[in-house]
């Protein structure tokens, strides 16, 4: 709350002393002890009363924001998305963009008239924007107004849920000062016609109501104030009884006793019970104007204020969704009494009652929208917090969910399972997915999907289920070799030849075998990475140490424990999308590893800063190692077993990333990164069916799906001052040049690694090279 | 005597920020958004410029910022920040500066200041990671490299 409840400083009565008369014993006897019950009743009433006003009145959610989308020239953001993210945070298409909270569209040119928006990191002024988008990028930025232009601005974020009390109520405070004239004025003339004057009770209110009801035959008003209907609310059960009625009454002249009318009536703005969304209760005006309207109080016109009078009365009965002609009709009256009563004019009331109702579809809402995202959430949250704070202290917390992203995840889920198992004749909903979306660079989650069903608050995929991680363990095996430079490049040739391993523990023996069941002879590292060819990697394991292997897992950021059997070298061990996540993340940051996290900030109630969660990071591996190996994943995504998608990646959108299928088709994995985003997809059945699905089959195609779309910017790397690139001629794995153009390619080598030797090819084109050269330096002496 | 050693630290750590912020702001050159060249004097091997990616037969222009250089986004929070420090607000000189590296995770720049601004706040080994982290985007801008190492440097002595 804003302030404290103010008390009213009560003028002390000046007794007159009374003529001391003698009263009979008996009168005393019945007459004093009630008079005593009464006094101490009264004093309990009274004790309650102040106790509850003047504590925290109500237990109050803790909202949840997503990242805030910041706007900027060369920013990389489609028109679509941005139109997208407008109306998430509820922004209305207007014809010229003016209102605040509204934008116009015309092409690829915006003019949005943001609102003003207290972010953790700083304030926000409302603004007046005009922004033009070409080809997937901010290309002009300007103030409307004056036309400056600008360097950044941001939208508020959307709001993506709440963390709620036990009871469910949930609600926005508001002051009093945040309502707009018109509704307090509807409220009192509908409700309450003497608020400013009784004293908590209005007889001649009750005279008036019965009146009514007598010349009506039913209950047609009554007889409440607004102080009682308060006192109703906040302090009592819902029982119809005499004694209620009493307790009421008694009530509510002790609040207004003390406290302000002003007091009361911004707790009953608050207070008072607007509508039902599933098992969450809508209480107050701040909550009802955006679950009705999607906006803040301050923005109501005045049909919207008084359709919300209009509901209060009955919010099932009048509910604007389900009974929009009675509700309007409703609203209207609220309309003519207030123009009756001289409190608008004639042609403010025209219009509103001609205007529409105006209210929204019933949004989803609570962590109804992105439970597995909020789950996330809590569980970051739940190291530092008790649950119970969570649920009714009304922290402001600030996520990293990019909404966008988050959407554009859901819908590519949905869209591939569904495609998949029309396609491939399987079983209806046999097919699960997950998928987990975070950014290169701070390591903040963008997007948790936890299912098919991605409003379900239920199981959570993305990080409770556990899978064979099968192929996606190879970055982390082919990494252990590129950390011996000397030793390893990615030109150095594998075995991929059939091998025999007894298992430690027992005495089978495990006989690997390609997915093609072919083995492809010497082959050099990077295609065998590519092409994921599992006799080449697990030669190259077992020379390596499956020990050595488990440390480089653990260095990406796996901290499960693993046991060391051979078989984990194919990806033999049960890992979660959130941890897969966290290894490629530490892969497309080159080595730095950043505990993937969900919350940037919370805030207290009112805004002040309760925890900042400081960007960390830490520098697990060298930078052109993994460069190495950045390098063959997008190999692998352009001509290895992701090539199925390459032709849908532009040309110059840099992605990498490894597919992975496990034992029988059963799981299906790609894990992958680009310049701004890392991301993991699992698809599956959760009863472990055999789904025919491989990596590039099934979860690559959601991957490519998500990715072609969020990851807008190229991903240009700079090379690491330790690397070189040097053509090299694919068929011999030597040195080529201009010699070699078919069969030539350019690939990275730490300093001094490179293959010394020449190729065939090249070294002719040296030959005709230098005869050129001896050719002219012959002509010059002819 | 440990409120003692505190302070004379927290004075340490103020000089130090001092010194590195203003090797950090005012010395090192700032490049402007251009397209990148075939080769650069700063850069002692030419190899280096090559784009990474797989051979392709056109190699297409490069407008877009190069992570070592000064966007103006990144200008204006960094100034910020710069502000909010000189006025005693270190938390909220690193949320601009946090700010910055989110719109740009690349930018040597923003990470070298978030270095610097962890430096003064004490935290000694966010200030190493992120001076690392300022190195792996410097792409050979020896200045920045330099003022880097002074930071890591730092971080040692106090250690």
């Amino acid at each position: 709350m804003s302030k404290p409840p103010t008390r009213r400083t009560r003028r002390t009565s000046s007794s007159t002393p009374s003529k001391r008369r003698l009263l009979p014993a008996f009168l005393l006897a019945m007459v004093l002890p009630a008079m005593v019950v009464l006094t101490v009743y009264v004093l309990y009433l009274d004790h309650l009363v102040q106790q509850k006003f003047e504590g925290k009145r109500w237990a109050i959610p803790s909202r949840v924001y997503a990242r805030a989308l910041e706007l900027y020239p060369q920013a990389p953001l489609s028109s679509e998305s941005l139109e997208s993210e407008l109306k998430l945070i509820g922004y209305q298409r207007s014809s010229d963009g003016i209102a605040p909270g509204s934008y116009y569209r015309t092409g690829n040119t915006f003019v949005i008239s943001s609102r003003a928006f207290t972010h953790w990191d700083g304030e926000e002024p409302a603004r007046s924007l005009r922004l033009t988008i070409d080809q997937n990028r901010v290309t002009s930025l300007t103030n409307k107004r004056n036309g400056k232009s600008l360097t950044l601005a941001r939208l508020q974020p959307m709001e993506i849920g709440s963390i709620y009390p036990a009871q469910k109520e949930d609600r926005i405070l508001v002051k009093l000062s945040d309502l707009p004239p018109e509704l307090i004025s509807a409220l009192q003339a509908v409700e309450d016609r003497n608020f400013q004057e009784h004293y908590g009770v209005d007889v001649t209110g009750i005279a008036r109501a019965a009146w009514s009801n007598i010349r009506a035959g039913h209950v047609v008003q009554g007889g409440s104030t607004l102080t009682q209907q308060l006192v109703k609310n906040f302090y009592l059960n819902n029982e119809r009884t005499l004694w209620r009625k009493v307790n009421e009454a008694l009530m509510a002249l002790l609040l207004e006793y003390h406290y302000s009318k002003s007091d009361i009536l911004e707790a009953y703005a608050n207070e008072i019970y607007l509508g039902q969304d599933g098992a969450r209760a809508i209480h107050g005006f701040g909550l009802a104007a955006q679950f009705y309207f999607n906006k803040p109080v301050q923005e109501l016109t005045l049909p919207e204020s008084a359709m919300l009078v209009a509901i209060l009365r009955g919010p099932t009965y009048y509910d604007p969704r389900r009974s929009p002609k009675r509700a309007l009709e409703r609203r209207n009256q609220i309309i003519d009494t207030l123009l009756a009563d001289g409190l608008i004019k004639q042609e403010k009331a025209l219009p509103a009652k001609q205007a529409s109702l105006g209210v929204i579809p019933k949004p989803v809402r609570g962590t109804g929208l992105h439970p597995a995202f909020i789950d996330l959430v809590k569980r970051q949250l739940q190291k530092d917090y008790q649950e119970e704070d969570l649920r009714s202290e009304g922290l402001r917390i600030f996520t990293t969910l990019d909404p966008i992203a988050q959407r554009t995840a859901e819908q590519a889920l949905v869209r591939w399972t569904e495609k998949l198992e029309q396609s491939r004749k399987l079983k209806a909903n046999l097919l699960q997915g997950s998928v987990v979306i975070s950014r290169v660079g701070s390591g903040e989650v963008s997007a948790v999907v936890g299912g098919r069903d991605v409003r379900f608050d239920g199981f959570n995929r993305a990080l409770d289920i556990r899978r064979p991680i099968g192929s996606l363990v190879k970055p982390a095996l082919y990494l252990t070799a590129l950390m011996q430079p000397q030793t390893y490049t990615l030109t150095t040739l594998l075995n991929d030849e059939p091998l025999q391993l007894k298992q430690p523990g027992n005495d089978k023996v495990w006989a690997p075998e390609n997915y093609d069941r072919i083995s492809h002879g010497a082959v050099p590292l990077i295609d065998a990475l590519a092409h994921s060819y599992n006799l080449a990697a697990v030669n190259l394991g077992m020379a390596l140490g499956v020990n050595q292997v488990i440390r480089t897992l653990r260095t990406l950021g796996i901290e499960a424990t693993i046991p060391a059997y051979p078989s984990v070298l194919l990806g033999a061990v049960d890992l979660s999308p959130l941890e897969m996540a966290q290894m490629y993340q530490t892969l497309a940051d080159q080595g730095f590893y950043t505990q993937l996290r969900a919350v940037r900030e919370v805030l207290t109630q009112d805004g002040k800063p309760l925890q900042h969660f400081a960007m960390d990071t830490e520098q697990r591996l060298s930078v052109p190692h993994v460069y190495l190996i950045n390098y063959a994943l997008r190999e692998a995504l352009r001509s290895g077993t992701g090539a199925n998608v390459a032709q849908r990646i532009p040309a110059d959108i840099e992605l990498g990333g490894k597919t992975g299928t496990t034992n029988d088709l059963r799981d299906s994995w790609f894990a992958g990164f680009g310049s701004e985003y890392v991301g993991v997809v699992w698809m599956g059945s959760d009863d472990n069916k055999v789904t025919g699905l491989t990596g590039a089959s099934g979860a690559l195609q959601v991957w490519a799906d998500i990715m072609t779309r969020i990851n807008l910017s190229r991903g240009e790397q700079p090379l690491p001052v330790d690397i070189e690139m040097v053509r090299i001629d694919r068929t011999t794995g030597l040195r080529a040049d201009n010699g070699c153009n078919d069969s030539a390619r350019l690939l990275p080598f730490i300093n001094d690694t490179a293959p010394n030797e020449d190729a065939l090819c090249a070294r002719s084109a040296v030959e005709d090279t230098l005869n050129n050269l001896l050719d002219n330096v012959k002509g010059w002496f002819e | 005597m440990a409120n003692q050693i505190t302070k004379s630290r927290a004075g340490l750590y103020l000089l130090v920020s001092i010194t590195i912020g203003a090797a950090g702001c005012s010395n090192i050159p700032i490049q402007t958004t251009q397209p990148a060249q075939p080769t650069q004097p700063t850069q002692p091997q030419p190899v280096q410029t090559q784009p990474a990616r797989p051979a392709q037969p056109t190699q297409p222009a490069q407008p877009q910022s190069q992570p070592a250089q000064r966007s103006a986004v990144s200008v204006q929070l960094l100034a910020q920040a710069e502000t909010l420090q000189q006025s005693g607000n270190l938390s909220g000189a690193i949320a601009q500066v946090e700010r910055a590296v989110r719109i740009e995770p690349r930018n040597a720049y923003a990470w070298h200041r978030l270095a610097t601004l962890q430096l003064a706040a004490g935290d000694l080994n966010r200030a190493e990671q992120f001076a690392r982290r300022s190195n792996q985007y410097a792409a050979g801008n020896r200045e920045l490299i330099e003022a880097n190492q002074k930071v890591m440097n730092e971080v040692r002595r106090l250690q």
